[in-house]
């Protein structure tokens, strides 16, 4: 397998793309419907690897379990009770709203481009063609970056009725009830040798490891799922794909730590020695560090069709 | 899957990359290994040899892969042609033009496989570059800057690499050769050749410590290459500039992981700033931790001697290309 990460040297991108307004109106109807509906706890395996697991945090009346064997983290979450989330009508209509759309336009605009260029990049590499594939996108929340991927270069067909090129999956696998399925499903999807790809926040991140529960960006019902990168190689490997490669090229994690450090482990104290005692150069250097270690929590993936 | 019966002509470093990287890939049949030097092939089950004409003879094998000193490529590659085996020998393809010239003779209506190795071109940072380039990802190439250099070692200008009847060359022709064929891989045929041949430390040495030249392709591309063997440390960069962004390669993976990790940094130009500050556009950086190119290199030669599958890199027209160039280097 070809291993490769991202190594962004300029680390201003992704600063702005969250409006904190707009984030807490959304975190607080996801909020509503969380504390309306709680999980109660239920055990059970890894679900990416089927490794024993202990608990994690119980979050918005939801129960967390993390993997001993793969760090892995996930919650049980009945599938009609995500099927309601999904459709929890408050939501929806805040997701479709203007406000909502149109500041992801403006703040995304610079990383959705950056982000396309990738793709562009790793289809050429992998498909070695640029124009005329057909295109799957399976879930984005924004229109604006659906209208970009349809006009750019690679793609033919967009939301294609025949077997895909490519499928994209972005941001939506953290919050499946039956991940494997959905990965057979893609499967089926795809023509030969045609490859999906993923972005995905990851467990085995460092934002999310240094604060467990205390993360604000982590909760339920939006987040269920945050495999670690070995947890969604053997998934994905299970599920008939061939791992190409895992980049995890995020750039928020030291900013999301610092931003609630005061709710940090005491006990914690290289991390506080790092956010307290270091400067700012320090930390985007730390920051690349995780990226390039495969230790920030946002992982981009692709994945290849095994032929039967 | 089908096998090929295989000999080895020269165990030495090369030879054993060559044989581990063969019995990864699992369909060769290594029939024989040859060495002058027994000492070699000690520890080798199968039959071995220290003379390659009765290697060839007695072994029954389709192939050879050749990893000799430089001085004996071309007459064993001529001979396994003429004996109807197909050929994967190491570079250089000969000590100068004219012996590259002598096995374009020999292969020439042979439709048998003629493969060198230059293997640089199966490196993941060198593939990935590819794909910017040939797809135009960041526009067109327009130059290319590369340098290539390494250690030395205490007693270098004995080394038989740097006796001219053995090797043929000095630096250039025994590492900066992987340079200048990367230079023809991304750019194309340079018709016009600057250069300076030098020996700026090993003052004794019959061969040359320093190459720098300049290269120019007929629609414009233009190349500069610094190959040396006063690096005092080993070195490998090279930057491809395109007319919408940079490329820049930086070390590459080997087995003594001397020339540093290996990676590959791309960026679009950004003059209105829109990504960060003026010269400093946003940068991406691939690193890799693993050294396929031996296998990727054979797994070709694989499927060419085997399924007739075309040569896409090494064939004996990218040798007379580089073997052209280096010549005119030399006489410049």
């Amino acid at each position: 397998m070809l291993k490769a990460y991202s190594y962004i040297e300029n680390e201003q991108l992704d600063s702005g793309i969250v409006d904190r307004q707009i984030f807490d109106k959304e975190r607080q109807i996801i909020l509503e419907f969380a504390l309306n509906n709680p999980t109660p706890k239920m055990e059970k395996n890894c679900v990416f690897c089927n490794g024993a697991t202990k608990d994690f945090a119980t979050i918005d009346n939801v129960f967390y379990q993390r993997c001993k064997a793969c760090f892995s983290i996930f919650a049980n979450v009945d599938a009609e009770l995500l099927k309601r989330y999904k459709a929890y009508e408050p939501l929806v209509d805040f997701r479709s709203s203007s406000e909502y759309q149109n500041s992801a336009a403006e703040r995304r605009k610079e990383i959705w481009n950056d982000f396309l260029f990738w793709l562009e990049y790793r289809v050429a590499r992998h498909l070695r063609k640029t124009s005329a594939l057909d295109v799957i996108d399976v879930g984005n929340f924004y229109n604006a970056f659906s209208e970009k991927v349809k006009k750019a270069t690679f793609c033919g067909s967009y939301n294609t009725a025949k077997a895909a090129d490519i499928v994209l999956f972005l941001d939506h696998f953290r919050c499946l009830a039956d991940p494997m399925d959905t990965l057979v499903d893609f499967w089926h999807k795809l023509k030969d040798d045609g490859i999906l790809v993923m972005g995905v926040r990851v467990g085995s991140g460092f934002d999310i490891i240094t604060l467990k529960d205390r993360l604000y960006s982590i909760y339920p019902y939006e987040t269920l799922l945050l495999p670690s990168t070995e947890g969604l190689s053997i998934m994905l490997n299970s599920s008939g794909f061939d791992v190409l490669e895992i980049s995890t090229p995020g750039t928020l994690d030291v900013e999301f730590v610092l931003q609630n450090k005061e709710f940090l482990d005491e006990s914690d104290l290289f991390v506080h020695y790092l956010l307290n005692k270091t400067d700012q150069s320090i930390l985007a250097e730390f920051q690349r560090f995780l990226q390039k270690s495969g230790m920030s929590s946002h992982a981009r993936i692709i994945a290849r069709k095994r032929a039967l | 899957m089908k096998r090929i019966k295989t000999v080895i002509v020269g165990m030495g470093k090369m030879g054993r990359i060559r044989y581990d990287a063969m019995k990864r890939h699992g369909g060769y049949d290594i029939v024989s290994v040859c060495d002058i030097d027994r000492n070699s092939l000690n520890g080798h089950s199968e039959p071995t040899h220290t003379d390659w004409r009765k290697c060839l003879a007695l072994s029954d094998a389709e192939t050879v892969v050749v990893c000799t000193y430089n001085g004996d490529v071309t007459e064993i590659v001529c001979h396994a042609l003429n004996e109807g085996m197909h050929v994967f020998a190491e570079k250089p393809p000969g000590r100068n033009l004219g012996e590259t010239k002598i096995m374009k003779d020999a292969h020439s209506g042979s439709g048998l496989v003629l493969k060198f190795g230059f293997n640089h071109r199966y490196h993941n940072s060198i593939i990935e570059a590819k794909t910017l380039i040939e797809h135009k990802l960041l526009g067109d190439l327009v130059c290319a800057r590369g340098v290539y250099g390494k250690a030395g070692t205490p007693e270098f200008d004995k080394e038989w690499r740097n006796d001219p009847q053995i090797s043929g060359g000095g630096i250039l022709l025994d590492q900066g050769i992987h340079m200048i064929d990367l230079l023809c891989y991304f750019c194309g045929s340079f018709s016009q050749v600057h250069g300076s041949v030098d020996q700026l430390v090993w003052q004794g040495m019959k061969t040359e410590d320093s190459v720098f030249a300049i290269l120019k392709t007929d629609d414009g591309k233009i190349a500069s290459l610094h190959s040396s063997a006063i690096q005092w440390k080993h070195k490998f960069d090279l930057d491809l500039i395109c007319t919408n962004g940079g490329i820049s390669l930086n070390g590459l993976l080997t087995a003594s992981r001397s020339y540093g990790e290996e990676r590959i940094t791309y960026y679009r130009k950004d003059l209105k700033q829109s990504t960060g500050k003026l010269g400093n556009p946003i940068e991406h950086t691939l690193c890799f931790d693993e050294d396929n190119s031996w296998d990727y290199e054979m797994s070709e030669f694989f499927e060419a001697v085997a399924n007739g599958a075309p040569i896409e890199n090494g064939t004996i027209d990218d040798a007379l290309g580089v073997m052209g160039l280096i010549e005119k280097v030399y006489s410049a």
